[in-house]
């Protein structure tokens, strides 16, 4: 018995399901394709998700102790070095935080930040090197603030280490 | 000759087409697979402070260096990170002291020069708790690290 004749005595009764539309196709099946496109997509996006909650600031430390800390070498042999401007942190009498920069003298973080960023976006500024130096007691929380706001100033040479004995600030608490 | 069609008659019922439900199960168990290894890869999960900028890793190679808060206190090997207070892992493993941490990053850098020390330091820490850690990279050949942030809008 030939397909078309038998269709045609089945029309009346035949069931309407998917599987008796699929014979009518051609093409392959799609539906386990998207069932695992589906899936890797909702992989995919979930991934993203966990990925993209956090970032990085990249600091410069002091390494093989006695050398001191090497933020970038320099390849000009005439260029002066630069000095780097240190950024010195410490807790106050009040337990807040800080910090001593430039001609702020154990200034708060936000005054701090409020400094940072009146520095010109430029060449200039994006070869500072600057050095934080926090004392022990200081929170890691602040100096990731101090961190984060030289970053975005467009300093990105910062380096991290504890302060000398010489880098005391002579203001005492 | 009668010639009997696979998908074309279903006048009886023939059970549930399992296929897909297979395949659907099978992708949510690699999933949970990978997601499984990376949740253990990254070690304790600890609070990051936030930051309102930052630079998405980009190197191959990353060592994830985690210092958490020692929760309950108590001494268990007497080692610098027992007088610190914190407990410190190199990619999930618990460091259980100093000269562990680095000859973890030793090895790591010796297998890739650019490698990452990516360092997740609880938000609640002083620095004087996580410097030792930096000390230590530093100490092993590492020259720069990254601090995890959380990211701020």
């Amino acid at each position: 018995m030939s397909t078309a004749r038998r269709r045609k005595r089945e029309s009346v009764l035949r069931r309407r399901d998917a599987l008796h539309n699929y014979t009518m196709h051609f093409g392959p099946n799609m539906t386990p394709m998207v069932d695992i496109v589906m899936v890797i997509l909702i992989f995919f996006m979930a991934t993203a998700a966990f990925m993209g909650s956090e970032w990085f600031l990249k600091a410069a430390i002091p390494f093989e102790a006695g050398r001191g800390t090497n933020l970038s070498k320099n390849n000009d042999p005439l260029a002066i070095p630069l000095k780097p401007l240190d950024v010195l942190m410490d807790a106050g009498a009040d337990g807040r935080t800080v910090v001593t920069f430039l001609e702020l003298n154990r200034a708060s973080v936000e005054e701090f930040i409020a400094r940072v960023s009146q520095f010109p976006r430029s060449q200039a500024t994006s070869e500072l090197e600057v050095v934080i130096k926090p004392m022990a007691r200081v929170p890691y929380a602040d100096v990731v603030r101090v961190h984060a706001a030289c970053d975005a100033a467009g300093i990105y040479k910062v380096g991290i280490t504890m302060p000398r004995q010489t880098d005391a600030p002579a203001i005492n608490p | 000759m009668k010639r009997r069609k696979i998908t074309g008659t279903h006048s009886t019922f023939e059970g549930i087409n399992a296929t897909p439900l297979i395949d659907v199960v099978m992708c949510l168990i690699i999933f949970f697979l990978v997601v499984g290894k990376l949740a253990t890869d990254r070690g304790y999960a600890v609070p990051l402070p936030g930051s309102a900028v930052g630079q998405d890793e980009t190197s191959a190679s990353i060592l994830v260096v985690t210092v958490a808060q020692r929760a309950d206190g108590r001494q268990t090997s007497g080692s610098i990170w027992d007088r610190l207070g914190i407990t410190v892992q190199a990619d999930g493993e618990v460091c259980p002291d100093v000269a562990f941490l680095e000859a973890a990053v030793r090895a790591k850098l010796r297998e890739a020069r650019d490698t990452s020390i990516q360092v997740r330091g609880d938000k609640f820490l002083q620095f004087g708790q996580i410097e030792p850690v930096l000390r230590a990279c530093g100490q092993a050949g590492a020259k720069s690290v990254r601090f995890a942030t959380e990211k701020e809008p």
